[in-house]
């Protein structure tokens, strides 16, 4: 095995991730070469320096703190159930785009039904001759229109009049 | 609703199910188990300790957020590792984006302005911790680790401090197996510059 290749895998040698054939190899070139053996300690030794950087514990405090945020947070649980409900919506282009493509879609549909008069609710504009006739025959304007009140009453006046002749 | 205190051998997974019915014993056995690799993965990426601390709360509040939605896919603690791992990259972006915090600074040829922030020891309130941690040897290795980009940073860490294997680093930067391998390889090759120098 050549020293170039051999350094060059040296980091993942010494992280032992690498196939056991190629470990075993490394590990006799190791044996019987200096400088790769020199690299290799190098390395460790490096590897050893990260150890000066101890661990930490969690301020006194941390959990009485997290708790009250978290208490704080299940107050108001609307807002991140709000965003979980954004969050579901693709992105903001996406989305306009799809509001666009609705909005012409709808107003296309919408012309052509109207205009084909597919809808059986459509009221028709009236001619003006119908609208004559119909205004003609509506009695609404009439001092008495039939069935209401007044009409009764003249009705069951002219009724007694004639009665009493 | 199973508010028991939950048994020490009981799995992080299974007491993440029980955070879901709402079981707050099982949660504060979850933070109890895995507040220690969090905070300090955290740490020691962005040095600064009372920020630190910050952002390990803010993992657990996502933990407890997202209960309700984990799925058992992947080990619990290589999720929570992916959660932290983010947060730590965004605050690195964030800080890019605080640029105000930083028109103090002079700006030294070829520093990363945003690890003058994130040097250990800037916290005002210096705890003994935080004096032992700006003690020379520490600020050397601190350094050392700043001055590798994110991805590499986090990969050393992980690999160093918590001795995961590369497929779970993989699995917790999202990147491949080979991809893990090439970044500890630069990784290691960048410590070694920085560090032997200072070692002699």
């Amino acid at each position: 095995m050549k020293c170039r290749n051999v350094q060059k895998r040296l980091p993942v040698y010494q992280d032992g991730e690498l196939s056991s054939v190629e470990q075993d190899r490394i590990k006799s070139h190791l044996t019987d070469c200096p400088e790769c053996s020199k690299q290799y300690k190098e390395l460790q030794r490096v590897w050893d320096l990260l150890s000066d950087f101890p661990d930490i514990q969690p301020m006194p405090g941390f959990h009485l703190r997290l708790r009250k945020k978290i208490s704080g947070l299940r107050e108001h649980q609307f807002i991140p159930r709000l965003r979980q409900v954004f969050q579901l919506l693709p992105s903001p282009l996406a989305t306009v785009t799809l509001a666009l493509v609705g909005l012409v879609t709808g107003i296309y549909l919408g012309n052509v039904i109207f205009e084909e008069g597919l809808v059986f609710f459509q009221r028709r504009q009236p001619s003006y001759a119908q609208e004559h006739v119909s205004l003609a025959s509506i009695r609404t304007f009439d001092a008495a229109p039939p069935g209401s009140l007044t009409h009764g009453y003249l009705r069951m006046a002219s009724h007694s009049l004639e009665a009493h002749r | 609703m199973n508010n028991n205190l939950p048994d020490e051998g009981t799995l992080s997974e299974d007491l993440m199910a029980r955070v879901a019915k709402g079981d707050n014993y099982a949660f504060e056995a979850l933070v109890k188990r895995h507040q220690g690799a969090v905070l300090n993965l955290i740490h020691r990426f962005i040095g600064y300790r009372a920020r630190a601390e910050d952002l390990a709360q803010e993992v657990f509040i996502r933990v407890w957020q997202a209960a309700g939605r984990y799925k058992r896919t992947a080990k619990f603690s290589t999720w929570i590792y992916r959660i932290t791992a983010n947060l730590c990259l965004n605050e690195l972006k964030s800080a890019r984006r605080r640029k105000l915090l930083f028109l103090s600074s002079s700006g030294g040829k070829g520093e990363n302005r945003e690890d003058r922030y994130f040097e250990p020891g800037a916290d005002r309130e210096p705890s003994p911790e935080d004096l032992l941690l700006t003690a020379e040897r520490n600020r050397q290795v601190s350094a050392a680790l700043r001055s590798l980009p994110a991805n590499q940073r986090l990969a050393v860490i992980l690999k160093r401090y918590d001795d995961l294997s590369y497929r779970e680093i993989a699995q917790i930067l999202g990147c491949s197996v080979s991809a893990v391998d090439s970044l500890l390889v630069r990784a290691k090759r960048n410590l070694r510059k920085n560090l032997i120098p200072y070692e002699k």
